[in-house]
């Protein structure tokens, strides 16, 4: 049985996550013309490649890999790399707060983490995705995936308390 | 508002529809690209071998009785060349035993021919053109100039997976010598056919091939599947299509092809050894 998907289907399903592909490629960049970039290098690459795709079915994972990968390489390439640790702007801190989204904005924070990191927070928190789809679109087991984001929750906590203990 | 609320509240840029279907074209360039390179490494690489198995005709050959326009650009049995274009229209004429292949773009023939490509393949004996960066084709029009030619046994198209490309198949009466001349200003190219001077005595060929289908996509994926295997799709006795690699000399040799495709992570469409006469058709 045939599943290989032709170029006809390939323009559908891409038309069909290119909102989801560009949101992911801006949360890299935080910039219009930057984030169009990403989507169209990951797109002529997938172009060449889609007839090579093991399981048609996970197209999107399969194509959310290949933004990470094309949004990572678009970093390195303009050397626009900010650490966590190297942070200095303070995340807004709310009082009464419970859950870390609530007390920190999330999207900004992204700007702080490592960029090999960052797609774990897009995916889980801003994209919902379970931690088995997770590990389908990062190329890593579930496990790996699961350690690597209460790693980077942590991280986060840690410096949350560190800049709301510094206010004081 | 929420790290959430912000993410889904990325504005979407209006020109990212476009952005992804330029992507798209650079992408179909860039095949098209490959696909040329890599079709004309595999002819050159075969050459030698079918200079022998073919009459090869001279220059003078393939210039004579032809009332010549333009310059001559280069005379050859098998490879590519052309330049890379888009949009290009195809028109054919014919004279006798020449047929010549046109092009124009915005109403003015081109002054060079499009990338093409040039094969030849055996059992039976044919030639496989494609050209590049073409849109507007007369196909019966084609067809019907190329039936035309006294040493012609067959025309068919073949389905390809790039809709700017267009491949089709001549298939020649039994030893038929051919030389496909390409010029500029303005480009067209110029195929003709000659009766060849030692006639080959008919042999079995052994090919590793699909399963007969109906002209269409699915036949056109496999192709592309084993182009990089020299691969080729012949019509059937029956006017269906397969994908058949080799014109090897023995049954063992195909075997050993088949086994070697079929523990590729990508075999998922069966294949199977078969054979048929160097001047027939398969089954």
């Amino acid at each position: 049985m045939n599943t290989k998907i032709t170029e006809q289907e390939f323009g559908e399903r891409i038309e069909a996550c290119k909102e989801k592909m560009y949101r992911f490629a801006y949360c890299y960049v935080k910039n219009e013309q930057e984030a169009l970039d990403i989507v169209s290098e990951a797109t002529y690459k997938a172009f060449l490649a889609y007839k090579r795709m093991k399981n048609p079915e996970y197209f999107e994972s399969w194509m959310g890999r290949i933004v990470i990968n094309c949004a990572l390489d678009h970093i390195r390439r303009n050397k626009k790399v900010t650490y966590l640790e190297d942070n200095q702007v303070e995340f807004a801190a709310k009082e009464n707060a419970v859950s870390l989204e609530d007390k920190m904005d999330l999207y900004d924070a992204l700007d702080q983490l490592d960029p090999e990191d960052r797609a774990i927070i897009i995916l889980k928190i801003f994209e919902d995705q379970r931690f088995k789809d997770m590990a389908g679109v990062l190329s890593m087991p579930e496990n790996t995936v699961k350690t690597k984001f209460y790693r980077i929750i942590e991280k986060l906590k840690k410096n949350l308390i560190r800049k709301e203990v510094d206010a004081l | 508002m929420t790290g959430k609320e912000r993410y889904d509240n990325i504005e979407i840029p209006a020109r990212l529809s476009e952005v992804i279907q330029q992507a798209q074209q650079r992408g179909r360039m860039e095949k098209r690209r490959r696909n040329v390179l890599r079709r004309s490494t595999l002819t050159a690489a075969c050459a030698a071998a079918i200079m022998i198995t073919v009459n090869v005709p001279n220059v003078a050959m393939a210039l004579s009785d032809v009332p010549v326009i333009g310059s001559i650009v280069k005379v050859l049995q098998i490879g590519s060349g052309g330049q890379r274009t888009d949009g290009v229209s195809v028109t054919t004429t014919t004279e006798e035993n020449t047929l010549s292949i046109n092009f124009s773009l915005n109403g003015e023939q081109t002054s060079s021919a499009p990338a093409y490509t040039v094969d030849y393949k055996a059992a039976p004996d044919r030639l496989i053109f494609s050209f590049y960066g073409v849109r507007n084709l007369d196909y019966m029009k084609l067809q019907e100039d190329i039936k035309g030619l006294s040493n012609v046994k067959d025309v068919y198209n073949n389905v390809i997976l790039d809709d700017s490309a267009f491949r089709f198949v001549v298939e020649l009466k039994e030893n038929i010598g051919y030389s496909v001349s390409e010029y500029q200003q303005p480009g067209y190219i110029q195929l003709k056919l000659f009766g060849a001077k030692k006639p080959e005595q008919a042999h079995d060929v052994y090919y590793v091939r699909s399963q007969a289908m109906e002209q269409g996509e699915s036949i056109a994926v496999l192709d592309e599947q084993y182009a990089a295997d020299d691969s080729s799709v012949i019509k059937t006795k029956q006017g269906k299509f397969i994908v058949a690699m080799g014109g090897f000399k023995t049954r063992e040799e195909a075997e050993q092809h088949l086994q070697k495709l079929s523990t590729r992570e990508d075999y998922f469409e069966p294949l199977h050894v078969d054979h048929w006469m160097s001047n027939a058709s398969p089954e």
